[in-house]
């Protein structure tokens, strides 16, 4: 027997063993969350392997069993996930639906259909730009395909012929929902005409006929011909998840037909040689016997350890102050240190809608297309799910991805590819996978620029473990954290107030970080602290230059970061002063302010000599005409008036 | 209608006194000139009547014994049958609250700024200053130094002393009740060494030298937190178990804040004795007007010259501070001698 058909036969094997095994497993207790199995779909998985290299990636779905093994993740690993122990693959963190082996090219499965598609495409992106001659796989139902992400994923690879495979498993149920209701053209091969990349449909539970189209897309892909959508019919004969009714959707006959058409028989009645395949199937019989008894063996995870792997860890950097040398705007101080980074960082690319050669809206990426290329400066087409997801999988796989969403009120469009994905990727994968991917975009209230282009958001986005936030207000402080944030191993959201892009400051020539999680005093004062926020920042300075003509001495902080937030260094002013005024421009209801209030009543109570206020943006959608636009957004005479009232109480 | 308790402004500088307690219980009946409440300031306690009739509500959260209080503070109400008040919650920032914590202050003694409705850190301090009895006293040392000072210092053998003290202890508290101290037999020392030299029994006033009326001994008394100094009476003229039970009634008084001006007001000189703290030697100030002030140290055994040889002889370490614009030095080392006599050959304290 040749080594493919070993390979081939053998990982079914150990696929189907494996995943009646956990079904015994489930049913004793030990598996203590869903439990999606892979048995009647064995083919699909094996056959694309069976091309892959280790160093080839793999994006796959809550179906991922089977993909993980047939990638080359011990079943050892995969049976003490599933059982919640230290030794599983993602430590415990993940489960049936989360399995991480990023060492064995199994970049991830996700419990979220869809980001799998686009992640492939990244992690295609990240080879490209690396000339490498590595090829990334998404697996995924037919439930994804009509998803957007699989849209703006096929579209994107499409448009920039990048070397991944799209194999759809089309088991013909989403859960439940046929794929005959939910498709109003069912015939998901025909699609890649649509996005401008070959595509074939094959009989998924013939090992055969999915290996050679896998064969020929893989062939493709290296040779830098782009991308393929492979269609792989097949059908899965266990329920949805272990536990679960099965005849509400389907019936008895349906599922026994297709167990009829098992591809593991279907592949054994194809050798001449079967004493082989009996050997075969006492060593997997072996295996997976020795990988639950190990795994139900292996030790718990310490819970002192369930928020290790949020955040990487943060460099010591010490930030130089910014002097009283030349000065440049904040847009020109985040540009110098993009190129700076750029030049030293082949792996750094941006990404965005005008970005390239027209150099940004707000001329964020000037000059740099002629310098580093198209490859590294990339449009793209109107889809910030599409190219957000992506760079999450780009940063998966190596690159540093900076993605350029001119108003940051477009980025939550790509809002789950944040949260679900990019945020949560390092603690899932128990920090193997890191995430560097840059989110920039200018924010704030101004110039009627009306309710789609003011938002701020970063109260949302704080929210989020795993996510840094950065709202600098000066272009010192632009540099520093914007050089930070291109050397630090976490995703980052640097939003930019639109307001204040053009103000000049002193900036230093030369690189320098300033560390994430450090407030600057940006005004001392002992009478009454004023925690300012972006472009509340230089309203507070300017309210405090007024007060202290009036004897008000008022100290102002600019946290700089909201995620990480100093609140130490809030405190210690509050210490000093008994009262504190948080200015933040958005919506008061759950937004920073309320936050920072909350941790200063909390560690700071003995501190307080009146109640801590916050001023803050209305809770309305910004409006467009400019007397309804000045009425929702705190300006300096609120500040100065809010102090005044502190003061006296 | 409630009629407001309030702290009066006394007959003491500061704004603030200390509360010393009610005399009447809540929802007891008071009748106007009835003592009220005790307020104490400038190391004195005093009664406070009540301006008006009513029955008395007390302040919830109002001072405790020993809590500050300002002028024009509520203290209560007083009210008619079957009248009540629900007095408006004065509130606190923490800041105030962990400041009164850190600096032993009742919170609920505080009270707000004029126009404010809370009481923050400020008013905490404001309070928190040395309290009123204190300031009464660094303003006298103060007034004290400004007395041109000088000290003549002996040693008294003590032997007879110390026995004819430990002869008299049972005796006196068997016959009178009293504990008799070294300080009863040093303050009718030093009367009687005044009474021998009666030129000494004046002070400075205002550039003229002023006799005092009688020979009356105050003795330093630590009280709380306090250094207060009673006045026992013409101790030349009394018993030693007279001086002991006077001694024993002022002290206890001073001890509880209960001292009246009357028992704090006169004295010739003042006898300050640390002996019983450990220290051997040391020089006071004065106490003003007074001229005089006897610094007495640790009644012990030190080595003496006697002859050629050096013996081991119990003694005590006197020293005496003098205003200079009233005593001259040999006026003052002869009344030294005087005392110094009197110790070592004490039968004399009590004949």
């Amino acid at each position: 027997m040749d080594r493919e058909s070993t390979f081939i036969y053998r990982t079914m094997r150990l696929i189907r063993e494996s995943e009646e095994q956990l079904a015994r497993c489930y049913a004793r207790g030990l598996i203590h969350g869903a439990c999606h199995t892979y048995v009647g779909q064995e083919a699909v998985a094996t056959g694309v392997c069976a091309h892959l290299r280790p160093d080839d990636a793999v994006f796959s779905t809550h179906r991922g069993h089977g993909h993980a093994l047939a990638k080359g993740l011990p079943a050892a690993e995969l049976f003490a996930e599933l059982f919640g122990r230290a030794t599983g693959c993602s430590r415990g963190r993940g489960g049936s639906m989360h399995l991480f082996a990023p060492e064995t090219g199994l970049m991830g499965t996700s419990g979220i259909v869809g980001p799998c598609i686009l992640q492939a495409a990244g992690a295609g992106y990240a080879f490209q730009l690396a000339r490498t001659d590595q090829v990334a796989a998404a697996f995924f139902g037919d439930g994804a395909v009509n998803n957007g992400a699989f849209h703006e994923g096929l579209n994107l690879a499409g448009i920039w012929r990048l070397p991944v495979l799209f194999v759809c498993e089309n088991n013909q149920f989403a859960t439940e929902v046929p794929f005959t209701y939910a498709a109003a053209n069912p015939d998901v091969a025909a699609r890649a005409r649509s996005y401008g990349m070959a595509g074939v449909q094959v009989d998924g539970n013939d090992v055969r006929a999915v290996s050679l189209a896998a064969k020929a897309a893989v062939e493709r892909a290296r040779a830098g011909e782009g991308p393929t959508l492979i269609e792989c019919l097949t059908y899965r004969t266990r329920p949805h998840s272990e536990g679960m009714g099965d005849y509400t959707y389907r019936t008895r006959e349906e599922v026994s037909a297709w167990r009829e058409r098992c591809p593991i028989q279907r592949f054994r009645a194809t050798i001449e040689d079967p004493a082989a395949l009996d050997a075969l199937d006492g060593e997997v019989a072996a295996e997976v016997a020795a990988a639950s008894k190990s795994a139900e063996e292996a030790a718990w995870p310490v819970a002192a350890d369930a928020a290790a792997y949020v955040y990487g860890v943060e460099r010591r950097v010490q930030e130089p102050g910014p002097g009283t040398g030349r000065e440049i705007s904040f847009v020109a101080a985040t540009l110098e240190a993009l190129d700076n980074e750029m030049a030293s960082n082949p792996a750094i690319f941006v990404m965005g809608e005008g970005i390239g050669r027209r150099g940004g809206n707000f001329g964020t990426t000037v000059g740099l297309f002629a310098k580093y290329g198209e490859q590294r400066l990339r449009d793209t087409p109107i889809a910030e799910r599409g190219f957000t997801g992506l760079a999450c999988g780009a940063a998966m796989a190596g690159a540093r991805p900076v993605v350029d969403f001119m108003f940051i009120d477009f980025l939550n469009d790509a809002f789950g590819e944040i949260m679900n994905q990019i945020s949560k990727m390092r603690y899932m994968s128990s920090g193997r996978l890191k995430m560097p991917v840059l989110l920039r975009g200018c924010i704030g209230i101004g110039h009627s620029a009306a309710t789609h282009h003011s938002g701020s958001y970063y109260s949302i986005y704080s929210h989020i473990p795993g996510l840094r936030v950065v709202v600098p207000s000066s272009p010192y402080d632009a540099k520093g954290l914007f050089t930070h944030a291109l050397r630090c191993e976490d995703p980052v959201l640097f939003l930019e107030p639109r307001e204040l892009m053009s103000a000049k400051g002193p900036v230093p020539a030369e690189p320098y970080e300033i560390p994430f999680g450090k407030a600057r005093v940006v005004v001392e004062g002992d009478r009454v602290t004023v925690a300012a926020i972006g472009a509340m920042v230089p309203r507070a300075v300017a309210a405090a230059r007024q007060l202290r003509e009036e004897g008000i001495v008022v100290e102002v902080i600019d946290p700089r970061t909201v995620s990480p937030l100093d609140t130490d260094a809030i405190i210690a002013s509050v210490a000093k002063t008994g009262r504190l005024l948080i200015a933040d421009e958005t919506f008061g209801h759950c937004n920073l302010g309320a936050e920072i209030a909350a941790q200063v009543a909390s560690e700071g109570f003995d501190f307080l000599d009146a109640p801590v206020r916050r001023i803050s943006g209305a809770h309305v959608p910004t409006p467009y005409s400019p007397p309804l636009e000045a009425a929702v957004v705190p300006d300096t005479a609120a500040v100065t008036g809010a102090i005044r009232r502190l003061v006296r109480e | 209608m409630a009629i407001e308790i309030t702290v009066p402004r006394l007959g003491w500088s500061s704004e603030e006194g200390v509360f010393a307690g009610w005399l009447k219980q809540p929802g007891e009946t008071v009748v106007q000139g009835e003592p009220l409440f005790a307020l104490e300031s400038d190391k004195v306690t005093m009664d406070v009547e009540s301006l008006d009739s009513g029955i008395l509500q007390v302040l919830a959260g109002g001072p405790e014994p020993g809590g500050t209080v300002t002028v024009g503070q509520v203290l209560g109400h007083l009210l008619a049958q079957g009248e009540s008040v629900h007095p408006a919650r004065q509130c606190a920032s923490p800041r105030a609250r962990a400041a009164a914590r850190k600096l032993g202050i009742d919170i609920a003694t505080v009270s707000a700024a004029p126009g404010a409705n809370r009481v923050v850190e400020a008013d905490v301090l404001r309070v928190g200053k040395p309290r009123g009895t204190q300031q009464v006293v660094a303003a006298r040392l103060e007034e004290s130094f400004r007395a041109p000072h000088f000290y003549v210092q002996a040693d008294a053998d003590a032997e007879a002393f110390v026995k004819l003290r430990g002869d008299l202890l049972p005796i006196l508290e068997k016959r009178h009740g009293v504990r008799v101290t070294y300080n009863d037999l040093l303050v009718k020392a030093a009367a009687m060494a005044l009474d021998a030299m009666p030129q000494l029994n004046c002070y400075w006033r205002d550039g003229t030298i002023m006799p005092f009326g009688s020979v009356d001994v105050s003795l330093a008394v630590q009280a709380g937190d306090s250094l207060l100094a009673p006045v026992i009476r013409n101790a030349s003229k009394s018993a030693i178990a007279e001086i002991a039970a006077a001694r024993g009634a002022l002290v206890e008084k001073c001890q509880q804040r209960r001292a009246v001006p009357e028992d704090l007001r006169g004295g010739s000189m003042t006898v300050s004795n640390l002996g019983p703290f450990g220290v051997d030697r040391f020089q006071a100030i004065l106490n003003p007007p007074q001229p005089l002030i006897l610094a007495v140290g640790r009644i012990a055994k030190r080595p003496v010259v006697d002859g050629d040889r050096i013996a081991a002889r119990t003694t005590v370490p006197l020293s005496l501070s003098v205003d200079h614009r009233v005593i001259n030095g040999v006026a003052a080392a002869q009344f030294l001698q005087q005392i110094v006599s009197l110790i070592e050959s004490p039968l004399r304290l009590v004949l």
